[in-house]
C-alpha cells in the first residue's frame, strides 16, 4: 500500500507548492467596501454687464450670490468649485476705444475677458466699478490684480465674489459678453487668467445683461445701439455680428486644451414668466412683459438652441430677486457624475444608493448600460478616473447622500 | 499500485496545472456547506476512519440534514442571509473488497432558500443576485479507500482516500464545486471505548466565487471520536460521535475576506437496531459567525442499512469467512480470522478443534471446558489472584468486553476488602500476532484500561502497578488457537503484603 501513501503525499506537496493568485485589485476585506468617491471640480465664469444701466441688477445679483454658492456646496457630488468674474466690454463702437473713460476706473483699458476683482472701501464695501488693476504690479497678468479667482475653500469666498461682480456702470455700451466669454477662455488664458481653468474641470459661464450680445470682432461691424438691437443686423446675412454657432462651436471646444462638460446660464432679456425673449422696448420687442430690458435676449436665445436645454438655463432681468433663477442655475451644475477614487474589481459587486433629503434610501441599479441603469458605471480609462453617473431614479438632486460599496459575502 | 499512482498524479496535475481563473464574483460554482458526509462504511457523521470494512460489506444511507445561515451578505457590520436554510437528502451506497473500500455519495438539495433581497433592495440586479434553484441536485461524489496500515499490527490505523466529485450539481443553485478531488489521509486509533478518527487532505477543484469570497483549494481535515455507549435496557450496541472538520483555503491568512477558512462541528448518536440496521441523529453548529464554512445551526438523521454480501473475487475462500483458503485451517467451515477461520460454537474464542468442551464455552486455562460451578469467581493463589475466567477484550483494542466485568467487579471487591495488599501488578500478555512493538503497546494498553476500570471501582490507582508484556512471556504454544487463547491473558500479580 505505500504507492498510495507516496501519490497522497505527492498531492499534498503538489498543492502547497502551486501559490496564490489573487488579483491586485481584489476586495481583500469587508471593512473596506465603502468605495471612495472623489470630487469633481468646475470652473464657473460670470460675464456681467458694465454698461450704464445696470447697477440695480448688480446689486441684485450679489445680494444672491449667497444662495449660488450654498447650492453648489449641496452638490451630493464634491464640487471643487472655482469663480471668476469679468464683465461685457471689450471695445466701444469705435474699435480702438479700448479704455474706460470716466467713473473710478478711468484709464484702466476694457478687460476684454481678463478675471477682475474689484476694490473694497476702509469697511469692506465693494466700490462698484473700481478694478484692481495696475500696469507694473501686475504685469504678469497683464496689469489685472487682486482676489480674482475666487476656489470654493476660500473663507473670503463670498465677501469677495459680492465685491467682484459689482463691475460698475461705466463699461462699454456696446455689450459683447459672448466675445469677453471667448477671450476670457482662449486669448486671457495665456496672460491675464492663466491657471483660471482646470484640468478635467467642467465649465459654466453666466452671464447677466439687459441688452442682447452684441459681439462683433470683424468687419462690417454695427456702429451703434441702434444696430446692436437691430433685428436686421442681428440676422443679416452674411453675418454683420459674430455667429452664435461659431460662439457655440467654440464651446464645445476643446476650451483651454481639452473637451469640456458645458453649461451656460443667462439672466438677460426675458419674459418672466416664458423665458421668451422680451424688453421694454415695444419698438423691438413684441414682448414687453420685461419692462426693464433695454433689448430682448435673441442671441441668448439662439445660443441655448445650439447648445441644447440640457446645458442651458434662462432667467428673467426682470425678476425682482435673482435668487431663484441662481439657485436653478447652480443646481443644474450638480453634477450627475461621480468620480471614484480607485476602481473597484468588478463593477458588478457595486452596491448603490442615495439616501434622500427626507431620509428616504432609494436603490440603484447599476449598470454599463447608458439608458436603463440608475448608475451608470464606466471604468477607469487613460487619464480618467472610473466614474458613476447617476440617472432615471437616481438622479442626484441637491442634498442627497450618495453610498457606494461593493458587495461582501461570507 | 501503479496504476493508481498514475491516475493520482494524473488528476493532480489535470486540475493543479490548469490556468489559473480569473476572479469573477458572479461565478458561484461553489457549495458554501463544504462538510462531506464520510464515505466510510464504518466511519463517523463527517469522519472518515481507516479500517475498511470486512470484505463483502455492502451498505447504504439515506439522511436528511437541514442547515441553516449558509452564506451571508456582510454590510456595515452586519450579515444578513442570503442563503439561509436548506434541506439535503444524501444518497450514499459502500462496498468493501477488503483492500478496498468503494463509496458513492449523491446529495439532492431538497428545498433551499435563497434571498437576496439584502442586495436587490440596494438596486443590485444581475447575475450577482440570479435566481437560486430551491432544488437541484449536488455533485455525485466517488470514493475509493485503502487501508495502508492495519490497525491490529501498528499503533495506528492509517488509509488513503481518493474522494472524485464530478460536477453533476448546479453551480448557480450554490450545490456543485465543479470537478473536484480530494486526495487524503486517515488515521485511526482506539483507545478503550473510544475510537480516534483524524483525516487530512487536500482539495483540488476549480474556483468559485461570489462577491468577494473565492472558494478554491485548500487543505481540509476532520477530526471525531466514537465512543461505544453502554448497554441501556435492549440497545447495547450504540455510539455516540462528535466531531469537527473544516478547511484551509490556500492563501488564506485570517486578516482579509477574500476566503474564508470553513470549521463547524457536529455531533450525535448512532444506534445499531441490528447489525444490519442503524438508526443516527445529530445536530452541529459552524464555529464563529454564521456564513461560508459556518452553519448558524445544522440537525440530521437518518438510517443506514445493508448486509455483509457474498464474497467474490480472485482469493479463493470456499466456506466464505473472508479466510482465504490457504490461510483457513478449516476451509469448509466458516470462522473469524483470529480463529484460523475455525468455527467456534460456544463463542469462548477457542476454535472447535480445540476446543475439548466445543458445546460449552470454557477458558483457555482449562482447555474451553467450564470450570465446575462452584468454583469462585476468582480466588487468591500465593502471589496470584486467580481467574476463573480470563478478561476479554475487543480483537485489537484495548476495550474491555462488558462480559469480563463482573470479575474485574471481583477483583476490585478484594482488592477492597484487603487493604493489607498493598500493590498488585496487573499484568498484559498477549498473543504473537503482530509486531513486538505493537503488541507490547497492546497490552500495555489493556493493563492500563483495567487499572482505569478497577480505580473506577474503588481501588486507588496507587495500589495497582500497569505493565505491558506483549508476547514475551507466553505459557502456551503460539501455534495453536487454543495456545494463543491462554497466552491472551492478564494476570493480576501480588507484590507488596498478601491477603
Amino acid at each position: 500500500m505505500q504507492p498510495a501513501l507516496r501519490s497522497a503525499l505527492l498531492l499534498l506537496a503538489l498543492a502547497a507548492l502551486s501559490c496564490d493568485s489573487a488579483p491586485a485589485d481584489a476586495l481583500t476585506s469587508c471593512q473596506a467596501t465603502e468605495v471612495v468617491p472623489d470630487s469633481v471640480a468646475t470652473d464657473i465664469l460670470f460675464v456681467v454687464d458694465d454698461s450704464g444701466s445696470m447697477s440695480e441688477e448688480q446689486a441684485n445679483l450679489a445680494a444672491n450670490l449667497g444662495a449660488f454658492i450654498d447650492t453648489l456646496a449641496a452638490s451630493p457630488v464634491k464640487n471643487e468649485f472655482r469663480i471668476g468674474v469679468t464683465n461685457s466690454s471689450v471695445e466701444e463702437y469705435t474699435v480702438n476705444a479700448i479704455s474706460y473713460t470716466s467713473g473710478p476706473s478711468a484709464g484702466v483699458p476694457y478687460p476684454a475677458g481678463a478675471l477682475l476683482a474689484i476694490k473694497t472701501d476702509a469697511g469692506g464695501n465693494a466700490i462698484p466699478g473700481s478694478l484692481v488693476y495696475d500696469a507694473s504690479l501686475y504685469a504678469q497678468t497683464g496689469g489685472w490684480g487682486g482676489q480674482r479667482i475666487l476656489d470654493k475653500g476660500s473663507p473670503t469666498l463670498v465677501a469677495d465674489f459680492k465685491a467682484n461682480v459689482r463691475v460698475g456702470l461705466n463699461g462699454s455700451g456696446k455689450e459683447q459678453p459672448f466675445r469677453a466669454a471667448r477671450l476670457a477662455l482662449s486669448d486671457r488664458l495665456l496672460d491675464a487668467n492663466k491657471g483660471f481653468l482646470r484640468d478635467g474641470a467642467r465649465l459654466a459661464i453666466v452671464f447677466l445683461t439687459d441688452e442682447d450680445d452684441c459681439s462683433d470682432s470683424a468687419d462690417p461691424r454695427a456702429t451703434s445701439n441702434g444696430q446692436c438691437h437691430d433685428k436686421a443686423v442681428k440676422n443679416a446675412s452674411p453675418p454683420v455680428l459674430d455667429a452664435v454657432g461659431d460662439f457655440a462651436s467654440f464651446l464645445l471646444g476643446p476650451v483651454g486644451g481639452e473637451p469640456r462638460d458645458v453649461a451656460v446660464g443667462v439672466i438677460g432679456g426675458f419674459d418672466p414668466a416664458s423665458l421668451q425673449p422680451s424688453c421694454g422696448d415695444s419698438g423691438i420687442c413684441p414682448d414687453t412683459s420685461c419692462a426693464t430690458a433695454l433689448d430682448e435676449g435673441d442671441r441668448f436665445t439662439a445660443l441655448a438652441a445650439a447648445l441644447g436645454p440640457e446645458r442651458t438655463q434662462l432667467g428673467s432681468i426682470c425678476d425682482a430677486s435673482f435668487r431663484d433663477s441662481l439657485t436653478r442655475f447652480a443646481a443644474s451644475l450638480t453634477p450627475s457624475t461621480m468620480p471614484l477614487a480607485g476602481a473597484p474589481a468588478d463593477w458588478r459587486m457595486l452596491v448603490v444608493t442615495l439616501t434622500k433629503a427626507s431620509g428616504a434610501v432609494v436603490p440603484c441599479t447599476v449598470g454599463l448600460d447608458g439608458t436603463s441603469a440608475d448608475a451608470v458605471f464606466s471604468g477607469p480609462r487613460a487619464g480618467r478616473q472610473a466614474q458613476i453617473t447617476f440617472q432615471n431614479a437616481c438622479k442626484l438632486d441637491l442634498g442627497d447622500k450618495i453610498d457606494v460599496r461593493v458587495a461582501c459575502a461570507g | 499500485m501503479p496504476v493508481r499512482l498514475a491516475l493520482f498524479a494524473a488528476i493532480a496535475l489535470a486540475i493543479a496545472g490548469r490556468a489559473l481563473a480569473a476572479d469573477d464574483p458572479t461565478r458561484r460554482g461553489f457549495d458554501p456547506d463544504p462538510a462531506r458526509l464520510a464515505l466510510s462504511l464504518e466511519g463517523g457523521f463527517t469522519t472518515e476512519t481507516a479500517a475498511a470494512a470486512a470484505r463483502g460489506t455492502l451498505r447504504f444511507a439515506s439522511i436528511v440534514d437541514v442547515a441553516d445561515g449558509l452564506l451571508v451578505l456582510q454590510q456595515n457590520g452586519q450579515r444578513q442571509d442570503l442563503l439561509a436554510t436548506r434541506g439535503q437528502l444524501h444518497l450514499l451506497a459502500g462496498w468493501s473488497a477488503g483492500w478496498v473500500e468503494l463509496a458513492a455519495h449523491l446529495p439532492v438539495a431538497l428545498w433551499q432558500d435563497s434571498d437576496f433581497t439584502p442586495l436587490t433592495s440596494q438596486g443590485v440586479t444581475g447575475p450577482l443576485v440570479g435566481s437560486v434553484a430551491s432544488t437541484a441536485l449536488g455533485d455525485l461524489r466517488l470514493g475509493a479507500k485503502v487501508p495502508i496500515l492495519d490497525a491490529a499490527r501498528w499503533p495506528v490505523g492509517l488509509s488513503a482516500l481518493f474522494d472524485l466529485r464530478l460536477p453533476t450539481g448546479n453551480g448557480q443553485a450554490f450545490l456543485s464545486d465543479g470537478l473536484a478531488a480530494v486526495p487524503s489521509l486517515i488515521a485511526t486509533r482506539a483507545f478503550g471505548r473510544v475510537r480516534i478518527d483524524g483525516q487530512l487532505g487536500y482539495v483540488l477543484r476549480d474556483q468559485g466565487q461570489y462577491a468577494q469570497l473565492v472558494v478554491h483549494d485548500g487543505l481540509v481535515y476532520a477530526l471525531g471520536a466514537t465512543i461505544d455507549l453502554p448497554k441501556v435496557r435492549r440497545l447495547d450496541h450504540w455510539k455516540a460521535i462528535v466531531e469537527i472538520n473544516g478547511g484551509w483555503p490556500r492563501g488564506e491568512d485570517l486578516a482579509g475576506d477574500r476566503y474564508r477558512a470553513p470549521i463547524s462541528a457536529r455531533a450525535g448518536l448512532r444506534a445499531f437496531l441490528s447489525p444490519r440496521l442503524s438508526l443516527e441523529a445529530g445536530f452541529g453548529t459552524g464555529l464563529g459567525a454564521a456564513g461560508y464554512g459556518h452553519e448558524r445551526w445544522r440537525t440530521f438523521f437518518g438510517l443506514r442499512w445493508g448486509s455483509v454480501g457474498r464474497p467474490s473475487g480472485p482469493v479463493r475462500d470456499r466456506d466464505g469467512d473472508g479466510v482465504p483458503d490457504d490461510e483457513d485451517l478449516c476451509p469448509d467451515e466458516r470462522g473469524p480470522a483470529a480463529l484460523d477461520g475455525c468455527p467456534d460454537d460456544d463463542g469462548d474464542e477457542i476454535p472447535n478443534g480445540e476446543d475439548k468442551c466445543p458445546k460449552e464455552p470454557g477458558p483457555a486455562e482449562n482447555d474451553g471446558c467450564p470450570l465446575p460451578p462452584d468454583t469462585p469467581l476468582i480466588e487468591v493463589g500465593g502471589r496470584r489472584i486467580l481467574l476463573r475466567n480470563p478478561i476479554l477484550f475487543d480483537t485489537g483494542q484495548d476495550t474491555i468486553r462488558s462480559e469480563s466485568f463482573p470479575i474485574l467487579d471481583k477483583v476490585a471487591a478484594l482488592l477492597a476488602g484487603h487493604p493489607e495488599v498493598k500493590r498488585v501488578r496487573v499484568e498484559g500478555h498477549t498473543d504473537d500476532v503482530g509486531t513486538g512493538p505493537y503488541n507490547k503497546d497492546l497490552s500495555a494498553r489493556r493493563a492500563a484500561s483495567v487499572v482505569r476500570y478497577l480505580a473506577g471501582n474503588g481501588v486507588a490507582q496507587s495500589r495497582l502497578v500497569p505493565a505491558g508484556f506483549g508476547f514475551e512471556q507466553p505459557i502456551a504454544s503460539n501455534a495453536t488457537a487454543l495456545g494463543r487463547a491462554k497466552n491472551r491473558r492478564v494476570v493480576f500479580t501480588i507484590l507488596d503484603g498478601a491477603p
